[in-house]
């Protein structure tokens, strides 16, 4: 009997392991810290939006971390570090747009070491887009919550809205900063199609999906969408 | 009649009749053995395993017990083992935030190669959004000029770009496809899944 006491004991200790490793992982009191270590004067309000993502499940305290101290890390003014963050957080908070497109883009900027400005130019243009594709789908009765039961209405669970709204945002963007005119909304509308096409044949999104975008959302649309963006960013 | 015509009329109508009934033979120790095990007293795997165990000896069923104790055992281990290597992260965890329903990844488990050919450089990178865009390095172990890692990645669409030397390569040869960011070029690969219940 020893034998088996010795064994359970074994079994016992490998079950705890694991939760103590997952205590050591990030919290929103390291996000907090990281936060704290930027000194921006509005550092409650980025907080609170990031806390409102942490519980959405739109963002997790690795990659805000991650961000945090990237940005803690670079060159440049303070008061870009905070416009950008506070777009982000505005984003999420107040607008409740999903934000990982932006944080990926931020990553991705300090990674090429453009300047902060650049950066919040082009988080700027990818926000507002995300609010208008958001704005798109609501018209096309696409919608991420019950309270908007209407008829012919369909509600998608919140993972599943928010990946559809970052795949054309990011498609239109990317189609933007290639150069080429808003105005051809049919070329816009086959890049869009591409990309859905794509994460379809990969099982990435679910065929349901893609063909409702394809058959709801009209080429002119998305050129009405580009050009809101641009006389958004002029004025 | 004669008596050796009359020995073969019986031997052959005997024949006869022995050839017309055979097929009754056929397959009759199948049915009798079939028969038999219907009427025995049929036994669940649970049955049958208590049964067993209580036939056997105290020391023997010590035995089993150990086995069965290091059987759970390392199966714990494995478990464990497979979460925190990146080698087998994601066999037990193929569940993307992004979707609602659990689904499988690739049976490569979503290992991706990168390829980059840069004979003389000092270091190549991969920076990408699998990565938050912080460089994971190739390495040339046979020193022939190309450059490759293999990453294990979640299904996804992901972005990114080789470093030689400090500068950035965004179009490799090996990508989906190509797209402009920050006034250059991204690549693009997409990690897929196996199976259609998304």
């Amino acid at each position: 009997m020893k034998e088996l006491a010795f064994l359970a004991l074994v079994v016992c200790l490998l079950m705890v392991v694991p939760t103590q490793n997952t205590r050591a992982e990030t919290t929103s009191i390291d996000v907090e810290q990281e936060l704290q270590s930027l000194g921006l004067q509005s550092a409650a309000e980025i907080m609170s939006a990031i806390e409102t993502g942490f519980l959405q499940g739109r963002l997790t305290p690795d990659e805000m971390v991650s961000l945090l101290s990237n940005l803690a890390a670079y060159s440049g003014e303070k008061e870009d570090k905070e416009i950008l963050l506070l777009t982000i957080a505005r984003a999420l908070k107040d607008d409740s747009l999903p934000v990982t497109m932006l944080i990926d883009k931020v990553e991705e900027g300090l990674a090429r070491k453009v300047p902060l400005q650049t950066i919040r130019q082009m988080i700027s243009e990818r926000a507002s887009l995300l609010a208008e594709v958001r704005d798109l789908l609501y018209m096309n009765l696409i919608f991420t919550s019950s309270e908007y039961g209407q008829e012919n209405c369909l509600v998608l669970p919140l993972p599943r809205f928010d990946f559809l709204v970052t795949q054309i945002a990011d498609t239109l963007a990317d189609y933007q900063e290639s150069g080429r005119s808003p105005l051809e909304g049919y070329l816009i509308y086959q890049e869009m199609r591409t990309r859905l096409s794509m994460l379809q044949q990969n099982a990435i999104i679910p065929a349901e999906d893609v063909e409702l975008i394809l058959e709801r959302i009209k080429p002119e649309s998305l050129t009405h969408v580009l050009s809101n963006v641009l006389s958004q960013q002029q004025q | 009649m004669h008596k050796d015509d009359l020995e073969k009329l019986l031997r052959d109508t005997l024949q006869q009749e022995v050839s017309e009934e055979r097929h009754y033979l056929d397959g009759l120790e199948k049915k009798i053995v079939a028969e038999l095990t219907g009427r025995l007293p049929r036994r669940g795997w649970l049955q049958t395993l208590t049964r067993l165990f209580a036939q056997m000896q105290r020391s023997h069923r010590r035995q089993l017990a150990v086995i069965g104790i290091t059987a759970v055992i390392f199966l714990f281990l494995g478990i464990f083992v497979s979460e925190r290597l990146p080698l087998f992260r994601g066999l037990f965890s193929a569940y993307d935030k992004q979707h609602t329903t659990t689904i499988t990844a690739n049976s490569d488990g979503g290992q991706l190669l990168f390829v980059m050919p840069a004979p003389g450089a000092q270091t190549v990178a991969v920076v990408g959004s699998f990565n938050d865009w912080k460089p994971t390095l190739l390495t040339d172990e046979d020193e022939d000029g190309i450059w490759l890692t293999n990453l294990s990645l979640t299904p996804g669409r992901y972005e990114y770009a080789f470093v030689v030397d400090g500068r950035w390569w965004g179009q490799d040869p090996l990508a989906d496809e190509y797209v402009r960011s920050f006034g250059g070029y991204n690549s693009v690969r997409y990690v897929g899944y196996t199976g259609d219940n998304i």
